[in-house]
């Protein structure tokens, strides 16, 4: 990127503060490719990049009324990007401790004893319990209602809502069970 | 793919509401100085209908684009000293309705008014030399100035008024290269 591109970016976003809101295409196209950039290589999936980016803008023109004029707009704006990138990269870092946590039991211990057995059955009952208390469309949103989610697994909906279940499975979790 | 039309119209609400969200902090300051103003019962509802009105006036104008913004923060800085001298000469018992106490009365407020017009004349010849940015900051000054001088009487209000013009003129006509 060049100096010229780079102060384009700048009195865009300076005109936006200032309250001119045709600037939010400009700087929308001026930006796009450098936020898209940026999110693939913290996030390397494609669509979890464009997630990113499209959150990225969203929050860059909510708080573009405290731009200070007088830092750089594309550092004020990586600012925002890095910290997108890393909330979305925990994000995902939890989702996937959720889903492979039985799997990794399983494999580490594969001749269990009786008692881990009764452990593990009165876990299955515990958690059959809390699904039992989710909404069906949660459940649903899950894959446990026995009927293909609408949107293709992929889409940014369907994992926004897959995402809103498992939170809420595990609020119900923490309420019956506790942190454990 | 992500839909940069649906995204821009995303992000100019985001930024409405971001706009408005800074706006409304506005109401941190104005809230407390009408409640102030309205513990005399004798001049409640004329403060509430004036407080109401600063705080329309002023979430609109921060909201609006910058000139605004800066017009009340301006209008607010100046208006807080017939505000805070108002409410302090009243609590000294000084009310223009006496016959003894109404010259003093008369002119504090014109001396405060004249202060308040001169600093936002000063203040906004200096930031951008427009007859409507020093127009909108000795309205918004005015009005933050009654809420203090309410309670000294109408004859205290007029005095602040006329104070704040003539003293926001001289300071302009003074200060010279303003333009319209």
């Amino acid at each position: 990127m060049n100096t010229a591109e780079r102060k384009a970016i700048h009195d865009a976003m300076v005109r936006l503060s200032d309250g001119d809101r045709s600037q939010v295409r400009a700087l929308l196209d001026a930006l796009w490719p450098i936020l898209l950039a940026f999110a693939r290589r913290g996030v390397g999936q494609e669509q979890e990049a464009e997630d990113v980016a499209q959150e990225t803008f969203l929050r860059i023109c909510s708080r573009i009324s405290d731009f200070d004029r007088s830092r750089d707009g594309l550092s004020w704006a990586f600012g925002i990007a890095k910290y997108e990138v890393l909330t979305q990269r925990r994000r995902l870092r939890r989702q996937s401790q959720i889903l492979d946590a039985p799997e990794i039991a399983l494999a580490e211990d594969p001749a269990r004893s009786q008692e881990a057995d009764l452990i593990a059955h009165e876990l299955e009952l515990a958690l059959e319990g809390v699904l039992g208390k989710l909404e069906p469309s949660d459940r649903a949103a899950l894959g446990l209602e026995g009927v293909e989610p609408r949107e293709a697994p992929a889409s940014a909906a369907a994992r926004k809502r897959r995402q809103r279940a498992l939170e809420r499975l595990r609020s119900l979790w923490r309420r019956l069970y506790g942190e454990s | 793919m992500v839909n940069l039309d649906e995204l821009s119209l995303r992000g100019l609400r985001a930024y409405e509401v971001g706009r408005l969200r800074v706006a409304l902090r506005v109401g941190l300051v104005l809230v407390p100085a009408v409640l102030v103003c309205a513990f005399e019962a004798r001049t409640r509802e004329a403060c509430i209908c004036v407080g109401v009105l600063l705080l329309g006036v002023s979430v609109w104008l921060r909201w609006r684009d910058r000139d605004g913004f800066d017009a009340v923060s301006a209008g607010l800085w100046a208006g807080g000293i017939p505000y805070a001298l108002g409410l302090v000469l009243a609590r000294l018992g000084v009310h223009c309705g006496s016959e003894e106490l109404a010259a003093y009365c008369w002119g504090f407020s014109g001396l405060f008014g004249l202060v308040a017009g001169v600093i936002i004349a000063a203040r906004e010849t200096r930031q951008r030399p427009r007859v409507t940015g020093i127009a909108t900051a000795a309205a918004i000054s005015i009005l933050a100035g009654t809420l203090g001088c309410l309670r000294l009487g109408l004859a205290s209000v007029l005095a602040v008024v006329l104070g704040t013009v003539v003293g926001a003129v001289i300071r302009r006509e003074r200060g010279g290269g303003a333009n319209a």
